[in-house]
């Protein structure tokens, strides 16, 4: 049975969350695509429970939030909610930060579900803090989510097999299946990715399946033009441990008609989003999701 | 320190080998695999392209194709004991790729192949189980930036990491220190992208996001707050400056026949102590090997340089007489593992 997440990078919402209900009406001027997209996607999954909470981070490690955030978003949730915590990608910096994180978790919350986004964080939680529950991250399937493709060209350019090669994730191969679960990783989150998606047909269950919507990450990196904005140029692409964090006052919508890929009639535009250091793109086929059985656990992102 | 340079056919490597280049790599996309996963080639910039690979080249000149001049370059590589890594290194494989996997898996064995650049989690764990005669070098595709990745490796019979572009060398040192068993390698000369190979999503074949031309609009998180005119600005150029970084001369413009592109000459002498950084990388696939030989050449004056004493300035100043335009080395705009 299929149960729904929220995810939500917002303090505030995990502390009403028992009354928090998406607007599908809202029209917001300043974000109008985007929350019309979801508030579409909304109502196709508004019927299935909300049992667990998303929160930390995923693609940066100067987002970690403080341990005295974690614990308001513990008792935010109180017992009415379970806490999913959020890691990102990490340098030997990130680890530091979220050692201080773990050893709370592993006293006052074991059993929590710890997405990791870098194996590395896996190693840490395997080796130091085993209480806690490992989940793959959306980072650590690689299968493709490409945003430039317009509607039909896929079935322009990609054969029959092709297609279904990229529909695929390696998630859905025996071996790589294999290795997570003797690895000790029983649950795996992917991205609702824009071609579609395809389970193979004698997929076990022995590992979990939670997918992402409606945005997808399309990629990230270290170079961050939100970290840097305020720096002088000879500083701007120097890696330390500094952060401005002007994603904290600024989102970027970017968007273009199809240059190397020809535009059609249905698709004049291709839009993508950028926050901080991260790239997403937006998925509303929503319908076709709801049609398959190899997840159990959609998580609707709130924010970003 | 090794050079390592990627080759595209035979008779490279004893050209390469001649100016300095002790290790190779190389992919191998047989027909059997371009005819199952390909719908057709598609002319695209004056090269063939697939959108399926098996590795991270999806231009067929990237790539060898047939097997008898695979053989002809295992056998250059042997006459000169020097090795070639082959690169399976696509960032997946679904599981009804795996009957083919087997079976190039088997034949590259059967050529002679020892050493395979893989990111893919579950082809790893194949080779480990059902080809353990396979060296495995971890290709930058599976993204290490920590201490803890190092050691997730390291105990899944990786023998060599690929270090990602974007790191610096005291976190290279410290990945390093806290897994001295292992064999490294870092890209001294490479095209730029702001993003990380090992999380980057996007079908390269038909180019890199990175250098797709986009218009913006900006707002606010803050509902309600419009942006000032000097804000706009402020993003407007910083935007402008990224996109200067990933490409800082015109289209075509090369000097000493080869592109401008980024650099870390200036930190061998620092890295060339630790003795498990065993290769500076050169991945050039594709270029000529007129510009393959110019890059070996230039690297291997570097090392010498080193080896004779040269600090990072005097590096810097070799890499500024080289490349020209002294200003990217200044503002850091040709840095890999830029450092202040």
């Amino acid at each position: 049975m299929v149960k729904l997440s929220y995810m939500t990078n917002d303090i505030s919402v995990i502390e009403n969350i028992s009354s928090y209900t998406w607007d599908t009406e809202r029209e917001d001027k300043y974000d109008a695509r985007s929350y019309k997209i979801r508030s579409e996607v909304y109502k196709e999954i508004k019927h299935i429970a909300v049992d667990r909470i998303y929160y930390g981070a995923e693609f940066c490690e100067f987002l970690i939030p403080t341990l005295n955030e974690v614990k308001r978003a513990i008792d935010g949730v109180k017992m009415n909610y379970e806490l999913t915590f959020l890691t990102p990608v990490v340098t030997d910096y990130g680890i530091k930060r979220l050692e201080e994180i773990f050893d709370y978790l592993a006293q006052y919350c074991p059993g929590i579900e710890i997405v990791f986004n870098d194996w590395g964080v896996f190693k840490l939680l395997q080796c130091n803090y085993p209480s806690l529950l490992p989940v793959a991250g959306r980072t650590i399937d690689k299968m493709n989510r490409d945003p430039r493709f317009l509607k039909g060209q896929y079935e322009e350019y990609y054969n029959e097999a092709g297609l279904e090669y990229l529909q695929s994730s390696s998630l859905f191969a025996g071996e790589y299946r294999k290795f997570l679960y003797d690895s000790g990783i029983k649950r795996a989150e992917l991205d609702f990715a824009p071609q579609g998606m395809l389970a193979a047909p004698e997929i076990d269950d022995t590992i979990n399946i939670s997918v992402y919507i409606p945005y997808y990450f399309v990629t990230t990196g270290r170079h961050c033009m939100m970290r840097t904005l305020t720096r002088p140029d000879n500083l701007k692409f120097v890696l330390d441990n500094t952060c401005g964090q002007s994603c904290d006052h600024y989102q970027i919508e970017m968007f273009r008609k199809g240059e190397k890929l020809n535009q059609t009639k249905e698709n004049k535009e291709i839009r993508v989003y950028r926050k901080g250091n991260t790239i997403y793109g937006l998925n509303k086929s929503i319908g076709d999701l709801l049609k398959q059985n190899f997840y159990d656990r959609l998580i609707f992102q709130l924010d970003f | 320190m090794n050079i390592l340079i990627g080759v595209d056919k035979e008779g490279e490597i004893p050209i390469l080998s001649k100016y300095g280049a002790d290790e190779f790599f190389c992919g191998y996309l047989p027909e059997s695999w371009i005819a199952k996963y390909n719908k057709n080639f598609t002319d695209y910039g004056g090269y063939q392209e697939i959108f399926i690979s098996l590795n991270r080249r999806e231009k067929l000149t990237t790539n060898v194709k047939d097997k008898s001049s695979l053989e002809k370059m295992v056998q250059e590589a042997k006459e000169r004991k020097v090795k070639l890594y082959l690169a399976i290194n696509a960032v997946y494989f679904p599981g009804q790729s795996y009957p083919e996997m087997f079976d190039y898996l088997d034949e590259i064995s059967q050529i002679g192949i020892r050493d395979v650049i893989v990111a893919d989690l579950g082809l790893i764990s194949l080779i480990t189980d059902k080809y353990p005669h396979l060296n495995i070098i971890l290709s930058t595709c599976q993204q290490v930036n920590n201490s803890w990745t190092g050691k997730f490796y390291g105990e899944l019979n990786i023998k060599r990491i690929t270090f990602p572009r974007h790191m610096t060398v005291n976190e290279i040192t410290a990945i390093i220190n806290a897994n001295p068993d292992m064999e490294y390698e870092y890209f001294i000369l490479e095209g730029k992208c702001v993003y990380d190979d090992g999380n980057c999503k996007v079908c390269h074949n038909i180019g890199g996001i990175c250098t797709e031309k986009f218009s913006y609009e900006y707002y606010h998180n803050q509902r309600g707050t419009e942006l000032n005119y000097s804000e706009y600005q402020e993003l407007c150029r910083n935007e402008d400056i990224f996109n200067k970084w990933t490409f800082p001369s015109p289209k075509g413009y090369t000097i000493n026949g080869w592109r401008n592109m980024g650099c870390a000459i200036c930190t061998i002498p620092s890295l060339k102590q630790i003795p498990s950084i065993k290769a500076l990388k050169i991945a050039t696939r594709g270029l000529s090997t007129k510009d393959k030989v110019g890059m070996v050449k230039f690297i291997k004056k570097a090392i010498r340089l080193a080896e004779e004493g040269a600090e990072r300035a005097d590096l810097m100043k070799f890499g500024k007489e080289t490349f020209q335009w002294p200003e990217l080395c200044d503002n850091k705009f040709r840095c890999l593992l830029a450092m202040r």
